[in-house]
This record gives C-alpha cells, sequence and structure tokens, in this order.
C-alpha cells in the first residue's frame, strides 16, 4: 500500500478515536479534533464554491479564457452577492436587504403556483383517489370479491378509510384558529394518535439511521484501519487514546479545582 | 435614505415576486428567459454571499484569539486546518489526483518556469492531490464520527426516556417497536411475522399522518409566500435600521 | 433504591457499552439475517431496469460525509447496476451526476473512481460514458436552471472540462432530456426536485434517503410521484440484493438486526418494569 494511504488511514484512525472520546467526557482530544473539522471544512467549502462556481461563472464571464464569450452581466448578482458579505459591516448592512428582496420575492413569486401543482394537487388527488385496491389487501380471491363490492358501492375501501380519516384528522390538529374542543377536539385526538404512529415509526427508522453512522465507523475502524497492510493503526492507537485518557484524567484529578467554562466552535 | 434601507427592498420583493408568480401562466420565450436569467443570478448571488459564513467564522475566532479567552488555543488550530486546506485546494484544485505542470497556481508557476517547454511525462507530474487526501483522511472520518456518537445517545434516549407514560406515549412506543422489529429482523420467523405490520404501518397510518403535516406545511409556505411579496412579512430584511 | 429502581436509573455508559458490543460482535462473527426486497426499493430498481438503450439517468448526491455510510452504498450499488447493464446487455446508459450539497462533491468523485477502477475506462469514461457537475449552489435555482439551460446554468464539469465539448451533453440541453432520475439525498431536497424539476419538466425520479427522513417521503410515493423510494442502509441492502453487488450495506444489517433486537428487547423489559413500578406506587 502506498505510503500516503496509510498516513491517511492512521490519520483518519486517530481522529475518530479522538472524536469517540467524548462518548467519556469532554476532553482536549475531541475539542482539538473537533476544532480541525472546522476549520478544514470551512476551507474545503471555500475551495469548491471558487472552482465549480465562482471561476466558471463570475472569473471566467468577466476575464474569460480564450475562445469564450465575455458575459459581463454576471457582475450583477456577483455585487448583489458582495452585499450580503456587507453584513460583516454595521453600517452597510443595509445593502444587503436590496439582495435578500431579490431572492426571496422571486422565489415566493416562484414558488406559490409551483408547490400547489407539484405538490399540493398531486396529494389532495392521491387522497381523494376513490377506489384504493392497493391498501388492504386480502389474499385472492376474496380481495378481488371485496374490492369489487366497495367499487360497486361507489364506497372508499377500508384503507381508504384509515387515509382519509388519518390526513382529515391530523389537518384539523394543525389548524390553531379555531378551539380544539367538541367536535373538532374529538377529530384533533384522532389525528394526534395517528401523528404519534408515524412519529414511532419515524422513530424506529432513526434508531435505524443512527446505528448505520455507527456501523460504517466501526466497519472503517476493524476492516480498513486493523488491516496488517497499515500495520494494526486500530489497535496501536485505541491502546494509546486509553493510555493517554488515563493520564489526562490523573493530571486533572491533581490539578486545583478552577471553573472552566465550556467553549466550542 | 430611508427610501433605499426600508421602501425599496420591499417594492423590489412586491415586482420580484409578482413578475416570477405571473411568469408561470405565460407560455411566451420572455418567461422562459427571464426564469433562466433568474436561476442564473441566482446561483452567482449565493456562490458569492456563502463567503460571509466564512468570514464571519474567521471572525469570531480571531476575536478568540486577540482576546486570549479560555479554549483560544483551539482557535489556532482551526486557522492552520483553514490554511492547509485552502492551500491544498488553490494551489493543486479541486481533483483526485494532481498535475503538477496543468492543476491551479502550482500549474502556472511551474508552466511559466518551463517558459513554453514540452511538459514532462505524466507519471512523473502526476500526485495524489493534497485536497483529496485531506478530506477522505479528514472530512470524513470527522464528519461522520461526529454523527456516530448520535447512534449512542439515541440508544440511551431509548432506555430512559422511552416509557409508557400516556396513551399516546404508549401508542407511539408500541409502532416504534413494530416498525423495529419488521424492518430490520434478526431471523426469519421475525421477518414473515413482522415485516407485513410494519409495511402496513408505514404505507398506511404513518403515509395518512405525514400527508396531514405536508398539506399544513404546503398551505404555510403559501400563505408566508403572499405575506413576503405584499410586504407584511418583513423579517428576511433583517433588524437595524 | 430497589433493584428495579436501579436498572430504571442504570448510567448511560453501560448502555454505550452494550451498543458497541453489539456493533462490533457482527464485524467479527458472521451470521446471516434476510433482508426482504420492499416494492418500495424495486421501484427504484425496476425503473433503471426498463430504460431504453442510450438513455441519460440524472443522479443528484445530496449527501455528506456524516451520511455516507447509508447513501454511499446506494450510489455505488445503482451506478454498479447501470455500468453492469452496459457491459452484460449493451443499454449503453449514460450518467449525469450533480450536488447541491457542498461536501457531495468528493464523495460523487470516490463514487466514479470505483466504477472506472471497477469495469476499467473503456466502459465507464468521464465525458462519454458519465458525466459530474460538481457542486452549484442556489438549491431550488440550480433544478429550474437545470432545467431551462444546463450548458448556461453549468458551463464546466467537475475538472473544468467546458461542457459544451464533452460528448455526452452533446443531445442534453436540458434535464427535460433525461430517461430518469434518482436523488439520493440526506436532507429535503427530495421535494426540491419533485416540485421544481420532476413535475415541471416531466421526468420520472426516484429516491434515496436516510432513515431519518424516509417516513415522511411515503405520500409521494403512494401518490407515484417518485417510483421508488430506498430508505437508509436497509435500502441500499435490498438494492445490493437486487443488482447483485457486494457491498458494505449486507454485512452492515448484521450489527443492525443485533443491536435492534437487543434494543427491543430492553425497551419492553424497562417499560414492564416501570408499569410495575408505577403501580407499586414508585417512581
Amino acid at each position: 500500500m502506498p505510503l500516503n494511504e496509510v498516513l491517511g488511514i492512521w490519520c483518519g484512525v486517530g481522529l475518530t478515536l479522538f472524536i469517540f472520546t467524548f462518548l467519556y467526557k469532554d476532553n482536549p482530544f475531541y475539542r482539538f479534533a473537533e476544532h480541525l473539522y472546522v476549520g478544514v471544512s470551512a476551507a474545503y467549502w471555500m475551495d469548491i464554491l471558487y472552482w465549480n462556481s465562482i471561476k466558471p461563472k463570475v472569473v471566467d464571464a468577466i476575464v474569460p479564457p480564450l475562445g469564450l464569450e465575455r458575459h459581463l452581466i454576471a457582475i450583477i448578482p456577483a455585487i448583489l452577492g458582495f452585499f450580503v458579505i456587507l453584513r460583516l459591516m454595521p453600517s452597510l448592512t443595509w445593502l444587503s436587504r436590496i439582495t435578500f428582496a431579490f431572492l426571496i420575492g422571486a422565489g415566493s413569486g416562484i414558488g406559490i403556483p409551483q408547490v400547489i401543482s407539484a405538490i399540493f394537487l398531486p396529494q389532495l388527488s392521491a387522497t381523494l383517489n376513490p377506489i384504493n385496491k392497493e391498501g388492504f389487501k386480502l389474499a385472492e380471491p376474496a380481495h378481488s370479491a371485496w374490492a369489487g363490492i366497495w367499487g360497486w358501492l361507489g364506497a372508499p375501501s377500508p384503507a381508504q378509510i384509515i387515509l382519509l380519516a388519518g390526513v382529515f384528522s391530523v389537518v384539523f390538529f394543525f389548524f390553531f384558529s379555531v378551539e380544539h374542543k367538541g367536535v373538532v377536539g374529538n377529530i384533533s385526538v384522532v389525528g394526534i394518535y395517528f401523528i404519534m404512529i408515524s412519529f414511532g415509526a419515524q422513530f424506529g427508522y432513526t434508531v435505524m439511521a443512527r446505528i448505520s453512522l455507527l456501523i460504517g465507523r466501526m466497519q472503517y475502524l476493524m476492516q480498513v484501519g486493523n488491516s496488517r497492510q497499515v500495520f494494526y493503526a486500530s489497535t496501536i492507537l485505541f491502546v494509546l487514546v486509553i493510555v493517554f485518557m488515563i493520564l489526562y484524567e490523573v493530571m486533572a484529578a491533581r490539578r486545583p479545582t478552577t471553573p472552566e467554562p465550556g467553549e466550542s466552535a | 435614505m430611508t427610501f433605499w434601507k426600508k421602501k425599496f427592498p420591499i417594492a423590489l420583493a412586491f415586482i420580484c415576486g409578482v413578475v416570477m408568480f405571473f411568469r408561470f401562466f405565460s407560455p411566451s420565450h420572455l418567461a422562459d428567459q427571464t426564469l433562466t436569467e433568474f436561476s442564473d443570478w441566482d446561483i452567482i448571488i449565493s456562490a458569492v454571499a456563502s463567503f460571509l459564513g466564512i468570514f464571519s467564522l474567521l471572525h469570531n475566532h480571531y476575536t478568540k484569539l486577540r482576546r486570549k479567552v479560555p479554549g483560544w488555543g483551539y482557535s489556532i488550530v482551526v486557522y492552520v486546518g483553514f490554511t492547509v486546506m485552502a492551500l491544498a485546494g488553490f494551489l493543486f484544485k479541486v481533483d483526485t489526483k494532481a498535475n503538477l505542470y496543468k492543476d491551479g497556481l502550482v500549474g502556472v508557476f511551474m508552466r511559466m518556469t518551463l517558459h513554453g517547454s514540452p511538459p514532462p511525462t505524466e507519471g512523473v507530474t502526476t500526485i495524489v492531490n493534497p485536497f483529496n487526501w485531506i478530506f477522505m483522511n479528514f472530512m470524513v472520518s470527522l464528519g461522520a464520527t461526529m454523527f456516530a456518537l448520535l447512534a449512542f445517545y439515541i440508544a440511551s434516549a431509548a432506555f430512559r426516556a422511552f416509557r409508557a407514560k400516556t396513551r399516546e406515549a404508549t401508542v407511539l412506543l408500541i409502532a416504534a417497536l413494530l416498525v423495529m422489529v419488521g424492518r430490520v429482523p434478526l431471523w426469519d420467523f421475525l421477518n414473515t411475522a413482522f415485516s407485513p405490520v410494519s409495511s402496513w404501518i408505514m404505507n398506511n397510518p404513518n403515509m395518512a399522518a405525514q400527508r396531514g403535516i405536508i398539506f399544513g406545511i404546503v398551505l404555510s409556505q403559501i400563505a408566508l409566500s403572499l405575506r413576503i411579496i405584499f410586504g407584511i412579512e418583513r423579517t428576511y430584511m433583517g433588524g437595524g435600521d | 433504591m430497589t433493584f428495579t429502581q436501579k436498572l430504571l436509573k442504570l448510567d448511560r455508559r453501560w448502555i454505550y457499552l452494550m451498543v458497541a458490543i453489539c456493533i462490533i460482535v457482527p464485524v467479527i462473527v458472521t451470521f446471516r439475517v434476510p433482508i426482504q426486497v420492499t416494492p418500495e426499493t424495486k421501484g427504484v430498481y425496476d425503473k433503471i431496469e426498463s430504460l431504453p438503450k442510450d438513455s441519460t439517468i440524472l443522479l443528484s448526491l445530496d449527501y455528506d460525509p456524516s451520511s455516507m455510510p447509508e447513501l454511499y452504498p446506494m450510489t455505488l450499488a445503482i451506478l454498479d447496476h447501470i455500468f453492469t447493464l452496459n457491459r452484460d446487455k449493451g443499454r449503453g446508459l449514460k450518467v449525469v451526476a450533480v450536488t447541491l450539497w457542498p461536501t457531495g462533491p468528493g464523495l460523487g468523485v470516490s463514487a466514479f473512481a470505483a466504477m472506472e477502477d471497477k469495469f476499467g475506462t473503456n466502459l465507464v469514461k468521464r465525458g462519454r460514458d458519465y458525466a459530474f457537475l460538481g457542486y452549484i449552489p442556489g438549491g431550488y435555482a440550480v433544478v429550474i436552471g437545470l432545467g431551462q439551460d444546463l450548458k448556461r446554468i453549468s458551463p464546466t464539469d467537475y475538472w473544468g472540462t467546458p461542457t459544451s465539448q464533452e460528448p455526452i451533453f452533446e443531445h442534453l440541453n436540458s434535464i427535460r432530456d433525461v430517461a430518469y432520475m434518482v436523488e439520493l439525498a440526506a436532507g429535503a431536497t427530495v421535494e426540491t426536485w419533485i416540485t421544481y424539476g420532476s413535475k415541471p419538466y416531466g421526468f420520472p425520479m426516484g429516491a434515496g434517503v436516510t432513515a431519518v427522513s424516509a417516513a415522511g417521503y411515503y405520500p409521494y410515493y403512494n401518490s407515484k410521484q417518485i417510483t421508488g423510494l430506498m430508505g437508509g442502509l436497509k435500502g441500499a441492502a435490498e438494492y445490493e440484493k437486487l443488482a447483485n453487488v457486494q457491498g458494505n450495506a449486507v454485512p452492515g444489517m448484521r450489527a443492525q438486526a443485533l443491536l435492534h433486537f437487543v434494543l427491543v428487547i430492553v425497551v419492553i423489559v424497562v417499560n414492564v418494569l416501570f408499569i410495575v413500578e408505577r403501580s407499586k406506587g414508585g417512581k
């Protein structure tokens, strides 16, 4: 394996373990890694913005390379963008309002018809779709007979009833202009239960999501970082980090206690 | 001056909002061009304005360094990380490999040095790009691990706070457990028993509730957009005079 | 304090240890877990399978390293599927990728580099078989711009090559011309692509999202605004199974399943104890 890759994996494993030390408690290793991440991320973002956006769309438009046309109109949005940066100077903050007014005003004008046509109407149509055969599956031929009877009656299927009840009770719950008492209150309660089921399902998925992130890191530490080619970086660095944490704890215990206000990036 | 500071932005928001709203209903080529031009301008403005965040961050840490607040040493770490990565990106451009003759400021220097002579062969001048090396080994490791910590916290939250204290909490708990077991089953029999239940929950009550939430969000979005266009909502302008 | 009360107030670091053991053990000890392919994931797979010859697929890689364990395996599985169809069935499918997130480019470049390594540059050639436009700031404005005039919005690709000079863009003037789009999102960009992309410019799309947000996209799947929905690591594992790809998602499911199972048991036990304590009149 090339030296740069070995070195890179050692750095990656070390920084990963530094972050994991936070599980024990806040400590200088974690703080170092956190601040390094902030600095590197900011510079990464700046580099990508420059090479992917500012150079091709502003620099090359104003001072074009050979063979390309000049588009001086790019100066206007560049100046509007610069007005936003002027928010750092209190006396010139007001200039950024022009940029925000342009962006947010135009964005609102684009958004209203787009959101109605692309989200509101299709979702409403799907909700009021009279027969939803896919929502409630019985074994055949009972399913076809069931769907057939409901279709003949012109009535929504049980799944459709659940959908209609769920959607409208949740919308009722979020309507705060009328007090939630009486009929409105009862419908809101049904809405609350639908929301609880949805949030429960979302929590189940969230657990899966968070665990996935940890699995990714463990695979990196145990498979990539602990191979012979990288001289068992994970094991060596894990032991070193534990030793340094113990030393840190011992030194902290010996130091006279002074309040240390927590500062983070 | 009050006109430029207060009235002009509101008028501008109104004009832009109305123009872009009616553009949707116009099939003309001019309407199409307007949309293209706006999207291009938006991208350029976003790219330039993004530097506000970067300058703000650097200024914040400069202030900590200057005042020597507790923990100021970490601000040096921020500056060192920023400088190294910024140099890597500008000197070598953004790619997996760096061609010392072609890429970035290093490429400009090399070409000037060689005064138009033919470039050396690819194998001699291509190196691992430091920018990409830092991204893959530092940013990916740090970013991914920061969020990997959440797995521990969510397990702790599930243990300590996930209690059936009320009827609503019980419903939430049961739904969560059914989905967890049904989506990621450990054995075949769990898969057979709980997968259809989990699927039904996701496609029916969950979908109904989420659709209700979407309706709420969409209607609020439309109302807020109208308020912005008509100048009733001015929070986007920020504070000050 | 009784044993039950002590258990209910257990130090969180014991829970951290339990999580660590449940994650580490499956990495060392392999065992099979059932992975049932859901209709939601199959929707994306079937659509790509059925695309006509020489179609262009748009990929939007809107995620960052923090969502990489879930979405990067999906990216690799989808790209692997596409280039396998090209290799084995001569489909000639092309891929154009873009990202609306600033940290997306590094991961996108890695994904395409992995495909070049696996299939060779004869089959996966930049500019002819795939193109990567990099990061374009602006959110919905980017989607609109790509739908209006792609070469104007992105005059160069990620590596600085003019898009007007690349063969892949010869007949592709905007995203109206794409046959299918897959949005891989860690945030709320699925709605952005549906609202400003798929609906007005008329191309079908599918979505791969983190498990955190997956539950919220079922309404769009139900209304057929997206052909399929892959949620989290499970979705990635399902796609790997369908496309017969050896990725990281399927092995990751072992740890997922074990920890889920342990957590469910722990939560049930804790709640039973909680109810018993409450009925005794304890806290």
